[in-house]
């Protein structure tokens, strides 16, 4: 039995150049076996064309996955709807993907918490947990689909959402796209300029680092505890990985090089069989064999 | 009779005495109002105010006292030393007390065993805000840490009083303020100008027991040094790059801080004055971003911030690959220091300027030494204030490693640690002093790899050197290093 390889991506921003290099790395042999997850930020919806960039995301995924999954992020529209074969939205949903002999059941949750981004950042899908009748539909809509995949018996429960559960590969300034903004967090690091806070002021200012997920989240997983949660948005934690109480916790951020050049260009494989997932983290680098000085010129 | 005094066992050390009585005269004998003292680190600054404050009121000058300290755990230090060494002169945490201790307060502090209220500037400006506590409840007030009143330079006033003590200068109580020695003379004329014409500094090179400052621990990794040395060329390039550009269009000034041309409002400004068109202006943006995330990554390597290389796009490139699955030499090296210091019973001190550094040491010391939860104790800026002060304790107690980040601030002594190993140096020289002169006496270890870092590591350790022993503290050239 071949083992079902699950790509998990996020934060693309519609970067198709990245896109392509990633589609050339997987290549098209491989396809049936394969199915790609994206966990938001699949475009910027503020930008013209947004819906055609993020069409012709999928269309390149399509080209080397069987299927596409994907749950909108902050940047992306809410009601972010294509029609295109092998293409399904899972935000608010569930679906259960049966490959050979492995069932997988997905469920997913879009959007990020309001907290998590810096007040001057526009995005359109955000959502406020401290407000008790958003926290509890949000619980809710994780609650029903959980309860249908449990329903089919999966081998796996994979959770995908954009945010970050609170505690787990969540800690940064909030976020923004613009890469000017971060280099600005990193100049005040390397000056010596940010005071190491206390927690106390650490939740209390937007310009320390502090715990950006979502307590939602955190609850949900931590009582239903699905195998896999794949989660993006929080970029500079991008590529950690974290397991507690049987899930295994993956930050997958974040496949478009910007804002934060150091950790793009990253993407998640999940080899799966009945019986278990491999992970494993890589970029899409397409020159393997340069020197360190060409890596730095091309790639930094 | 005293009400007040050193306990028994403890007292004033020979090159304290004169400080004290020099205070003591210029207080009683020509009646200033604010005396400024300015010592080196380790020197005992605290002991020295509270020698002065317990002749103060066995001499009926005063009271009630006001301690005014920069952190939390400066508050806690304070309070142990008066009631440890000193019968008579217990503190009180502000902090800790409730409205009807206040309320006695204002009657006298005898009711509560103490002389004074100790608290943290920032309190302190709560305190003045809502009146809980005023000019009239204390007869003397002593600001620890006083360069931090002045916080930096002002084009109109020349210095800027912090603002958590704004108001201060106007109370007509004697005031003590106590400095660091490394604190420049003119800053501290400038404080003493906001404070009137009637007072007085006493600034004295007195030697605390200097450290010996040992010849870096050289480690070989020839592929750290490859990197470090691209990074710097890189880093080098794009400088020249930015200044050509800048040269050919004439613009003045930004060398320094190129950084600055990554504001919008700069590049608008270039825009207009000096004609510069959008693609020249990508051209600088796109070199700077570059500048700025090379200076980044070269602490990456050099500090053993693994886990982000790990993470990074770099970790796809095939030498960094092989150097990640390659030993840590500097944390082997770093091993092998402390085993050797544990054997000879010293208690060692690790400082680390980057947090996810300092946690990588704590867990591979712990693993690689076997050690017990006590044995190594890990303070970081995630640790609340108490936490601190308790680990802190533990360390000084029952602990054999402490590692830390910047999280001190000054005046946190640890006497108790006989080495310090600056695992990555901080990031200026005054905050280099003050970790270096947390311990008393002792060595100070400094780790670089052969190289690029070596070079720089002997020049900081020299100047150091030079520092401690002579009567200026200053090293100016120390800062284009750290």
């Amino acid at each position: 039995m071949k083992p079902l390889d699950l790509i998990a991506i996020s934060d693309i921003y519609a970067d198709l150049h990245v896109l392509s290099g990633l589609v050339s790395k997987l290549g098209e042999n491989g396809r049936e076996n394969r199915v790609a997850v994206i966990a938001g930020d699949i475009g910027v919806s503020s930008t013209k064309n947004y819906i055609e960039s993020v069409c012709q995301v999928f269309t390149l995924l399509l080209k080397v996955n069987k299927y596409v999954l994907y749950v909108p992020g902050d940047s992306d529209e809410k009601q972010l709807e294509v029609n295109m074969p092998g293409v399904l939205n899972i935000d608010g949903k569930n679906y259960v993907l049966r490959f050979e002999d492995v069932n997988i059941g997905f469920l997913g949750l879009g959007g990020a918490p309001k907290h998590s981004v810096r007040g001057d950042e526009i995005l359109p899908y955000l959502w406020d947990e401290n407000i008790p009748t958003m926290s509890a539909e949000l619980e809710t809509k994780l609650r029903i689909n959980v309860q249908k995949v449990a329903h089919e018996s999966p081998d796996h429960i994979i959770l995908v959402t954009h945010s970050p559960p609170y505690g787990v590969a969540d800690r940064s300034k909030p976020i923004t796209l613009r890469e000017i903004a971060v280099l600005e967090e990193l100049l005040e690091e390397l000056k010596g300029e940010v005071k190491l806070e206390t927690k106390k002021v650490m939740e209390k200012t937007s310009s320390t680092l502090r715990h950006l997920g979502s307590r939602v989240i955190r609850n949900f997983v931590r009582y239903y505890k699905p195998d896999i949660h794949i989660f993006g948005h929080v970029y500079k934690e991008g590529g950690k990985t974290q397991t507690e109480e049987g899930t295994k916790f993956f930050n997958v951020s974040h496949l478009s090089s910007l804002p934060y050049k150091l950790t793009g260009r990253n993407f998640l494989k999940l080899k799966i069989t009945k019986e278990d997932i491999i992970p494993s983290f890589d970029h899409v680098i397409t020159e393997n064999n340069i020197s360190f000085s060409e890596f730095i010129e091309k790639y930094i | 009779m005293n009400v007040c005094g050193f306990r028994e066992e403890f007292g004033l050390r020979d090159d304290q005495k004169p400080i004290v009585e020099e205070a003591l005269c210029e207080f009683e004998e020509f009646n200033r109002q604010n005396v400024f003292i300015s010592l080196p680190q380790g020197t005992g600054k605290t002991i020295i105010a509270l020698a002065i404050l317990s002749k103060l009121i066995n001499d009926g000058k005063v009271r009630r006292v006001l301690v005014l300290i920069p952190g939390r755990q400066l508050v806690k230090q304070w309070m142990d030393k008066a009631n440890m060494m000193f019968y008579g002169l217990g503190l009180i945490e502000y902090a800790k007390l409730s409205k009807e201790d206040v309320d006695k307060i204002r009657g006298s502090l005898k009711y509560l065993g103490a002389v004074g209220v100790a608290m943290t500037i920032q309190s302190f400006k709560n305190v003045i805000k809502k009146e809980i506590f005023t000019e009239e409840d204390f007869d003397i007030v002593i600001i620890d840490e006083a360069a931090d009143l002045v916080i930096s330079r002002d084009f109109i006033e020349g210095f800027r009083m912090s603002k958590y003590l704004k108001g201060m200068e106007k109370w007509q109580k004697i005031k003590l303020f106590l400095l660091p020695y490394h604190v420049s003379e003119k800053k501290i004329i400038g404080l003493m100008k906001k404070f009137g014409k009637n007072s007085k500094l006493i600034r004295k090179m007195v030697k605390p027991p200097t450290c010996t400052i040992r010849d870096p621990e050289v480690i070989e990794d020839p592929l750290i040094n490859i990197f470090v040395e691209t990074l710097q060329e890189n880093y080098k390039k794009i400088k020249t790059s930015v200044h050509r550009l800048l040269n050919k269009y004439g613009v003045e000034g930004y060398r320094e801080n190129l950084e600055t041309l990554l504001n919008p409002d700069t590049l608008e400004r270039l825009k207009m004055i000096y004609h510069l068109d959008e693609d020249t202006l990508q051209q600088i943006q796109l070199l700077i971003v570059k500048y700025i995330l090379i200076q980044h990554i070269e602490k990456w390597f050099l500090y053993s911030n693994r886990a982000e290389l790990s993470r990074s796009i770099l970790s796809a490139q095939r030498d960094v690959k092989v150097w990640l699955n390659n030993e840590d030499k500097k944390l082997s090296k770093l091993v092998e220091i402390v085993k050797n210091c544990l054997n000879e019973n010293k208690k060692v001190y690790i400082f680390s300027q980057y947090l996810a550094t300092a946690e990588y040491i704590t867990g591979s010391l712990t693993k690689s030494l076997s050690l017990k939860p006590r044995d190594i104790v890990l303070i970081t800026g995630l640790d609340e204030a108490e936490a601190q002060y308790e680990k802190l304790s533990s360390f000084k107690d029952v602990g054999k490693i402490l590692v830390t980040t910047p999280v001190f601030g000054k005046g946190t002594d640890i006497p108790e640690a006989d080495v310090i190993i600056v695992y990555t140096p901080p990031l200026s020289t005054e905050r280099l002093f003050q970790v270096v002169g947390r311990i008393r006496g002792g060595e100070v270890i400094f780790l670089a790899y052969k190289g690029y870092e070596e070079e720089i590591m002997n020049f900081v350790a020299e100047e150091l050197r030079k520092a401690l022993a002579s009567e200026e503290s200053e090293t100016p050239g120390l800062d284009r290093y750290l």
